[in-house]
């Protein structure tokens, strides 16, 4: 996104170098750094950054705070989606798509992960056992449940990973002209298929998402460039995120044996696994409002029309909320507080019951089929200021 | 009919408002405004001419938090 803000920066030591290799490597301790001197921070940039859960608690579900208004750069056309706009816009397009997404629904998505998980797993028990779980598992899978919601088939999925990838490095406040350019083409290129996959769906008809969205467009309650957009944003979370939570999910079972056995014989712990997962690496790390209005925060008083960085990341890190905040303990009593990884208010993860399920359903096929899971190899990432990414996770099954 | 909203697992998407105009509202901070009246646990009676927005409240609640016990 971009940040234009006048007036001077009110600290001249970077405290959260966006594009810094160690920062994005290990994020958490700028984060404590700013949770414990600068709650409210001033980014030389020009956003304000929140820190501490409770101010981004009450923040995240303050309604004065605007996404519509803000200025989204190279990502602009996210104000074509539910993302980017404020109610009454914002409602009238959630509305089309929660019925999607419920409890029921995911039921139905459940059998295609389940299945997807188990063809993968397959292959693995009749091989070596190894496999990279970032593509070969926790992506496909994901990406043939998002495909079966919208009624087509699962194509150019590594060219959807990629692109949704060049458009996420334009999500976060560092970005620079190079990775405009790659936004501005994967937005291009997103806009091109998907139209094709309208027009065949229109030859076509389906009882998928996209025949929804084609019936809701035939309607006029969304237009074509909503349709098109909200598309790509589904096929965006539909693996971005959930992806992440899986990957790091397989990667602490490979670090920890105690986890793989906790999933395995505690079925009732298994939903507290998932929050923890989220919670100690959180996929993304921020959400960025609009004042439109003076707005307190803690001792600060930000004006008007001022971007607000806040880090849903750092949150779930506070110690005032997680005691030892950086030891992973699925055993954490839930009164504590809730991890804020799907965000909240208005804007909440929508999907956030599906995620769940295709984490465990992923977790569960694991742990019920093998008997232990290790690293086979060296992870990679290409974590942004944004978005954590597992980009290979090499692990062997036992 | 009664209406159960769990508020230790509702995180104010008001999703519920929106399919129950009539049963939820959210207040100035954003929050579900019958916080007001519970801590841990909502309960309260609906008429019977409610059922049908309160079952698509129950639906829709990606928390899971609202159950409708006849």
């Amino acid at each position: 996104m971009t940040v234009t803000t006048a007036g001077p920066a009110s600290a001249t030591e970077d405290l959260l170098p966006f594009r810094d290799p160690g920062f994005r490597a290990d994020p958490y301790p700028y984060y404590a750094r700013l949770r414990e001197e600068h709650p409210v921070y001033r980014h030389p940039l020009g956003l304000y950054v929140v820190s501490r859960y409770e101010d981004i608690a009450r923040l995240i579900r303050n309604p004065t705070l605007s996404v519509q208004r803000l200025d989204f750069g190279p990502a602009a056309p996210i104000h074509h989606t539910m993302l980017g706009k404020d109610a009454p816009d914002h409602t009238r397009l959630r509305r089309i798509t929660n019925r999607w997404f419920t409890p029921k629904a995911v039921e139905e998505w459940s059998t295609v992960m389940r299945a997807s998980v188990e063809a993968v797993l397959d292959e693995v028990e009749k091989g070596d056992g190894t496999l990279d779980a970032a593509d070969g598992l926790s992506l496909k899978c994901a990406f043939d449940t998002t495909c079966h919601i919208f009624g087509i088939e699962p194509t150019e999925m590594d060219t959807i990973q990629r692109r949704t990838y060049e458009i996420g490095l334009s999500l976060g406040p560092g970005g620079n002209d190079e990775e405009a350019r790659a936004t501005t083409e994967a937005f291009g290129w997103f806009a091109e298929h998907i139209r094709r996959l309208v027009a065949d769906k229109r030859a076509h008809p389906g009882e998928g998402l996209i025949d929804a969205f084609i019936a809701a467009q035939d309607e006029g309650r969304m237009t074509e460039e909503e349709v098109v957009h909200t598309i790509f944003l589904f096929f965006a979370v539909g693996h971005l995120d959930v992806k992440h939570l899986i990957n790091h999910g397989i990667w602490l079972m490979t670090q920890r044996p105690e986890l793989f056995a906790a999933y395995r014989d505690e079925p009732e712990a298994r939903p507290g696994i998932i929050n923890e997962i989220l919670r100690i690496d959180t996929p993304e790390s921020m959400v960025v409002r609009l004042t439109t209005q003076d707005t307190v925060i803690g001792d600060t008083t930000v004006p008007a029309g001022e971007a607000l960085a806040l880090l849903i990341a750092s949150a779930n890190r506070d110690p005032e909320v997680f005691a030892d905040p950086d030891t992973f303990d699925h055993t954490r009593p839930l009164a504590a507080g809730q991890h804020l990884a799907f965000g909240s208010g208005m804007h909440g993860c929508a999907g956030q019951v599906l995620a769940r399920a295709e984490a465990d359903i992923v977790f569960s096929s694991i742990v019920n089929r093998f008997s232990g899971v290790e690293l086979a190899g060296r992870p990679a990432y290409a974590h942004t200021e944004f978005l954590r990414t597992i980009t290979h996770l090499p692990v062997r099954f036992r | 009919m009664k209406v159960e909203v769990d508020l230790r697992k509702c995180q104010d998407h008001g999703q519920c408002v929106y399919a129950a105009p009539h049963l939820f509202a959210l207040d100035d901070e954003g929050r579900l405004s019958l916080r007001s009246e519970a801590t841990d646990v909502y309960v309260a009676d609906v008429a019977e001419e409610s059922a049908e927005e309160l079952y698509e409240a129950a639906e829709v609640c990606p928390l899971q938090a609202v159950t409708v016990h006849e």
